[in-house]
């Protein structure tokens, strides 16, 4: 069931109707019927996964938090001495015990998403020594939303064990927080603490929050199907028809492409954050305008946030306080008196990881994880640059104005672009013939096919307009709902009404355009 | 306070409900097409339907670009005076045929509808089993989505018609009633060029009737018993795509809806007269040509002469004046190329 359909949205609207008339002790219950539903309805059978996904996450949950809770009453019976010893033991079995229960919980995403890419790693290194197909090619149809529930479950489990959160008894609470159907889809990767407070706080029907969920509802919807799907359209027409690609013209077309799939995935996550608030249940934020970034540290910052977010504290964190990087760490400055160079090799230790995951999730192919590699590079590249950088900047009185943020800006833009059509291209040689055509053909002789007609072009325009003075208004700091909320009421109805009957008339859907699935649903 | 607050609300929504009903209303009108410009989006091919005198059409086929291709109604008309219509689109799913022919169904008493069932079967993008029940399901959401989405456009063809939008100039926006557009052409598409089959295409795999297709025939067959119209399933010649499995999935929905198929790919021979493939097709045997367009004509007269059940209607002379005009323009014109 894709959450740009009349279904969804039909189905959005009964669940509300059922949420807010049934008693508010049950509400919770109404979300978790609507979020088997719509699973069952999506993925079929395929849902057993999740259920085996959720029962795993439950039962590692709650031997986890027994551990934790039989350790501190032994605490306090064991004598002095031996505490410590016990202390440490248990500490040895709630790390297996979390290990355990989370690569359990991977295995079934690595399985189901990567055991052809495996697979294929292991046929060609077999290939290498004159061995025939080692492993089969499996056809295995992907559960809903897998690696978003996967990660959030992995998320639960630790922070069981961190004693963040104290593991749910209830089995059917667990399985609302995994299978919650709006950030199912397309995430946000949400936290256990931040949901299931809200799923037990009764939500009495709001009409002024209702109303701003429904302009956020609308917004997405023209994002996605207005915008993101009318360039996909567009460039479908280029990349069917080119063979020969130019400077100008692949640069067009990846700069429409950049736009494309961020219109596409935030524009998708301004629809689930709508769904979600119809019920009084706020998901966590996953963009924060960013085009605006002046690097790519920030840009990732603004970028999927709710991904990095999770990275860092579940790869990052767990590398960096493990053994085996203290031992790097000491080793480094043991052997160098370089203070760059001392904090330069931890930090791309840990983050090798990090971004090697970030790759890997978007998909299994090389192609990916080059995806993320090329960021840790640039990011590795900009940290040991940084003394150089600034000297030059200081030598040449460079303040940081105006100027300097827009080409800083740009700069990254730039950088992100590049990422992009690597995100795009389906090969890795294809990525690469794409770079040398853009760098040696200036001819143009796909400009025909890379420019939009007038009509897409017009609409495209005024969509990136309309999204970038949002943008901007958000950027200082001006909640747009609340100040709709705040108006007179007809100015939101305006913006309703210009939201609903753009999408109806401009939007890219129908025969002629056929079907466009949102692109991060796949991942 | 409260409930005046909720008054209020509700009050608010209402209101705003009947500004949205009354756009929806505006949008469906100026959407419809003024005159003929670049494109021909399915608003054009309703409206084309709709300029046609009440209760004038005897006989109405519809599917796709395949059926369009295959039938000239002013050679039905020519030859013995009975009023038919072609309607359909490229692309043409279930669910918007049923819709087309609810509409249809208001304005006009077709006797015989012949369904064209080449868009009702396809290569499906199965993975290998049931065990997953994704089919059904799907089927089921696809369904839902379906009915949802031929029920606004029946009463709002805002989304059906949208595609006209770009054509529009500021004028069009404030001219409310459409002109009704004449089609001397009775929705007969025209492809005069030859081009033979060079080989035939290997069988598809997976071939089934697509996503409730099954559904939308029985629903389209249960409209047409209310409206004492009998309906007729064919299979238009299409040898670049169809296969046998094809016809043997259309031949058991068929005899499971109790209605009669005739497959113009079996005995093509026997049922089209010199009918041939090297002279009959546009583009290498999916769509026909005018050639093979006349000869699928001349079978579907046979076929509906033949049927007991039909008997033309007699129209008054407004009607008759109409179809004969028509049917000239159209024949000097095919004559004039």
């Amino acid at each position: 069931m894709e959450i740009t359909t009349l279904v969804f949205l039909a189905f959005v609207g009964v669940s509300c109707l059922v949420y807010y008339i049934v008693p508010k002790k049950i509400q919770w219950c109404v979300l978790l019927v609507a979020s088997l539903l719509f699973f069952v309805f999506s993925s079929a059978l395929l849902t057993i996964y999740m259920l085996i996904t959720t029962g795993i996450t439950y039962a590692g949950a709650l031997i986890i938090q027994k551990n934790r809770d039989l350790f501190v009453i032994k605490k306090k019976e064991l004598p002095k001495e031996e505490r410590k010893s016990y202390k440490q033991k248990s500490k040895k079995r709630q790390k297996i015990l979390v290990a355990i229960f989370s690569v359990s919980v991977i295995a079934i995403l690595v399985a189901l998403k990567y055991c052809n890419f495996l697979g294929d790693i292991v046929n060609s290194v077999a290939g290498m020594f004159a061995l025939n197909k080692l492993i089969p090619e499996f056809n295995i149809l992907l559960p809903l939303g897998i690696s978003y529930y996967t990660l959030m479950s992995v998320s639960y489990i630790v922070d069981v064990h961190r004693g963040l959160i104290v593991a749910e008894r209830n089995p059917f609470r667990v399985l609302l927080f995994v299978s919650y159907f709006p950030h199912i889809v397309e995430g946000p990767f949400d936290r256990y603490k931040d949901l299931d407070k809200q799923f037990r706080t009764p939500h009495k029907f709001d009409y002024e929050k209702f109303t701003g969920s429904i302009v956020l509802i609308m917004f997405g919807l023209y994002k996605k199907l207005v915008i993101a799907d009318r360039i996909g359209f567009v460039l479908s027409d280029y990349f069917d028809n080119v063979t020969e690609n130019s400077m100008l013209g692949l640069s067009i077309v990846t700069v429409l492409y950049t736009f494309q799939l961020y219109m596409d995935f935030s524009g998708c996550i301004d629809i689930v954050s709508g769904v979600s608030e119809l019920f009084g249940v706020r998901v966590a934020q996953n963009f924060r305008q960013p085009f605006f970034s002046k690097s790519i540290n920030e840009f990732w910052r603004r970028w999927h946030i709710t991904l990095g977010l999770w990275l860092k504290e579940y790869v990052f964190y767990p590398i960096t306080l493990s053994g085996h990087f203290k031992k790097v760490n000491q080793f480094v400055r043991k052997h160098t008196k370089n203070k760059t160079l001392s904090t330069f090799v931890p930090a791309a230790y840990s983050l090798f990881f990090v971004w090697f995951c970030n790759g890997l999730w978007h998909g299994a192919s090389i192609k990916f994880i080059l995806y993320g590699l090329y960021y840790y590079v640039l990011m590795m590249i900009g940290q040991l640059l940084t003394p150089l950088f600034n000297f030059i900047k200081n030598k040449l009185h460079i303040k940081n104005g105006r100027i300097f943020r827009s080409f800083q800006i740009l700069r990254t833009f730039f950088i992100v672009n590049i990422g992009m059509l690597l995100f795009k291209s389906a090969t890795v040689s294809d990525f690469l013939g794409y770079l040398s055509s853009a760098l040696f053909n200036l001819k143009g002789s796909d400009l025909a096919w890379a420019i939009p007609g007038n009509f897409d072009l017009i609409i495209i325009l005024i969509g990136l307009l309309l999204v970038s003075v949002v943008g901007v208004i958000k950027e200082k700091g001006i909640n747009i709902i609340q100040v709709l909320n705040t108006k007179i009421f007809i100015i939101k109805w305006i913006a309703i009404l210009f939201l609903l009957f753009s999408v109806l008339l401009t939007g890219a859907f129908g025969v002629e355009y056929g079907e466009m699935a949102a692109i991060y649903a796949q991942f | 306070m409260e409930v005046k607050k909720h008054v209020l609300h509700i009050l608010r929504f209402l209101c705003f409900m009947l500004i949205v009903t009354i756009l929806l209303c505006y949008f469906s009108n100026v959407l419809k097409v003024n005159e003929i410009r670049s494109s021909t989006g399915r608003n054009q091919v309703v409206q084309e339907f709709n300029a046609e005198y009440k209760d004038s059409i005897d006989v109405l086929l519809a599917g796709d670009s395949t059926s369009l291709n295959s039938f000239v109604p002013a050679k039905l008309w020519k030859d013995e005076k009975i009023t038919s219509y072609a309607l359909g689109y490229g692309y043409a799913y279930p669910s918007e045929i049923y819709f087309d022919i609810k509409k249809i169904f208001e304005r006009q008493k077709p006797k015989i509808l012949l369904l064209e069932v080449s868009f009702m079967v396809g290569e499906l993008e199965v993975i290998d089993n049931n065990l997953y029940c994704q089919d059904t399901v799907n089927g089921l959401v696809d369904y839902f989505n379906d009915e949802l989405l031929g029920n606004i456009n029946y009463i709002f063809p805002v989304m059906k018609y949208k595609s006209s939008f770009k054509d529009k100039t500021l004028g069009d926006m404030f001219t409310i009633k459409p002109k009704a557009l004449n089609n001397i052409y009775k929705g007969y598409s025209i492809k005069k060029n030859v081009l033979a089959p060079s080989e035939k295409l290997k069988p598809e795999k997976n071939t089934d009737l697509i996503n409730n297709g099954e559904i939308y025939t029985r629903k389209i067959k249960n409209l047409c018993e209310k409206n004492n119209c009998k309906m007729i399933l064919i299979f238009a010649p299409q040898i670049a795509c169809w296969t046998e499995v094809k016809h043997n999935i259309i031949l058991n929905l068929s005899e499971k809806l109790g209605v009669e198929f005739v497959d113009y790919n079996v005995n093509t021979d026997k049922l089209i007269k010199n009918f041939s493939w090297n002279t009959d097709t546009a583009d290498g045997g999916t769509h026909l040509n005018y050639s093979g367009a006349t000869k699928v004509t001349n079978a579907i007269k046979n076929l509906i002469l033949n049927d007991d059940s039909f008997c033309k209607s007699s129209f008054d002379q407004k009607i008759i004046k109409k179809w004969n005009k028509d049917s000239e323009d159209f024949f000097r014109e095919m004559e004039g190329n």
